[in-house]
């Protein structure tokens, strides 16, 4: 009797499970977010959705014809460079960095360049992080940096951490795909990142960044960015399958309009 | 027709230098919006044609009628999908058909388009574009 009432049990949930796979999908929910996820406890444990919440600006602030920018210690060759971007910006023409075809905006923005948030996982041997509209970065902890023959230009760069007490460093290398440090300023592919991630408080992580870059800059720069967990942890996909802003070889922007 | 402008007095500088300082917010970390005259911001009440829900921005195709009391069609972009979830935005905010009234920063090449700073639906309710 008791068998026969342990295998009806059984069965009972063994056709919910099997009604929850194949059957009827589970019900929305209800409430106006996700649970939250648990709060990792371990200081070395970066584990969840941040976003940066002030901070993440390598050099001071600056205006010219109307144009806000970050000054940087660039070398005259680097300069010339960024001196040009400046100026079509104020003609109306500003850079277009891989962010504007949807491609990632690179390693050096992605901890402390602000925009959509992104989320940190933990394994025992890498640290990947998702940019919620920028695709994923790793950090490998097993490993140095790949021979030089094996690398090319990134837009996360070959990236490997080690942890200094609580502190995780990262250095970066092979940088390229995304060739700015914010959105219109120039790096070269001797650009060198290193970066000092900790979590001073369960919601709090903060970095410091240190960009060195012997063709570009002139001395290192250096930032300290804060990052705050977000509860809302669900992201949305992000891939681009709605691009109606259309640029002509002189740069000139438009709307492609719907037939 | 119901879309007419309004000078404002917004540093015209803002469109051009979005990109300037780090990744802006959500909003504006797709292209540059150079080609809308942030100094301008138009409205417009009309009806939703489609709402084009995806990335790198959604989109928003509304008719509004003409001083010539012909439909003309309006093309308003929006932020992406993260920006716009997180102001509350959802795939089926809007409606075809429903309507609604915007503000938006038009074209500076005249064209029938522009960035959709804010709509107000029928019953009320305000929803911010970026």
């Amino acid at each position: 009797m008791a068998t026969k009432s342990l295998m009806g049990i059984s069965a009972a949930i063994l056709s919910l499970g099997l009604a929850s796979a194949y059957g009827q999908p589970p019900a929305a929910s209800s409430t106006k977010h996700p649970p939250a996820r648990a709060m990792p406890t371990d200081s070395r444990n970066f584990d969840g959705v941040w976003n940066l919440a002030e901070g993440g600006k390598f050099g001071p602030g600056a205006v010219k014809d109307g144009v806000k920018y970050i000054v940087y210690p660039y070398t005259p060759e680097y300069q010339a460079i960024y001196e040009q971007r400046l100026a079509n910006a104020a003609a109306g023409n500003p850079y277009q960095t891989a962010g504007t075809t949807c491609l990632p905006s690179g390693a050096i923005r992605l901890l402390t360049g602000g925009g959509p948030p992104l989320e940190i996982f933990h394994t025992a041997q890498k640290i990947a992080i998702l940019k919620e509209n920028g695709g994923w970065s790793r950090v490998y902890l097993n490993r140095g940096h790949l021979p030089a023959e094996d690398l090319y230009p990134m837009f996360y760069g070959d990236s490997v951490g080690h942890w200094e007490g609580n502190t995780l460093v990262v250095d970066t290398i092979s940088l390229g795909g995304a060739n700015n440090i914010d959105g219109t300023a120039p790096h070269s592919d001797a650009a060198h990142l290193v970066q000092r991630i900790s979590r001073p408080s369960p919601d709090t992580l903060r970095v410091e960044a240190t960009l060195e870059d012997s063709k570009a800059l002139q001395h290192p720069v250096t930032t300290v960015a804060i990052l705050k967990r977000l509860q809302d942890s669900d992201f949305t996909e992000s891939y681009c399958t709605n691009e109606r802003n259309v640029r002509d070889n002189s740069g000139k922007q438009s709307v492609k309009f719907n037939k | 027709m119901t879309i007419r402008s309004v000078g404002s007095r917004l540093i015209l500088s803002l469109a051009l230098t979005v990109a300037a300082f780090t990744d802006p917010p959500a909003a504006l970390a797709h292209h540059s919006f150079a080609m809308f005259d942030a100094n301008q911001t138009s409205t417009a009440t009309g009806t939703v044609k489609e709402v084009q829900w995806g990335n790198p921005h959604t989109w928003l195709e509304i008719i509004v009628v003409g001083d010539d009391k012909a439909d003309k069609s309006l093309s308003l972009e929006l932020n992406g999908l993260s920006g716009l979830r997180r102001n509350g935005w959802k795939p089926g905010t809007l409606k075809t058909g429903d309507k609604i009234t915007v503000s938006y920063h038009p074209m500076r090449d005249g064209t029938p388009a522009g960035q959709l700073v804010q709509v107000v639906t029928e019953d009320g309710r305000t929803l911010q574009g970026q």
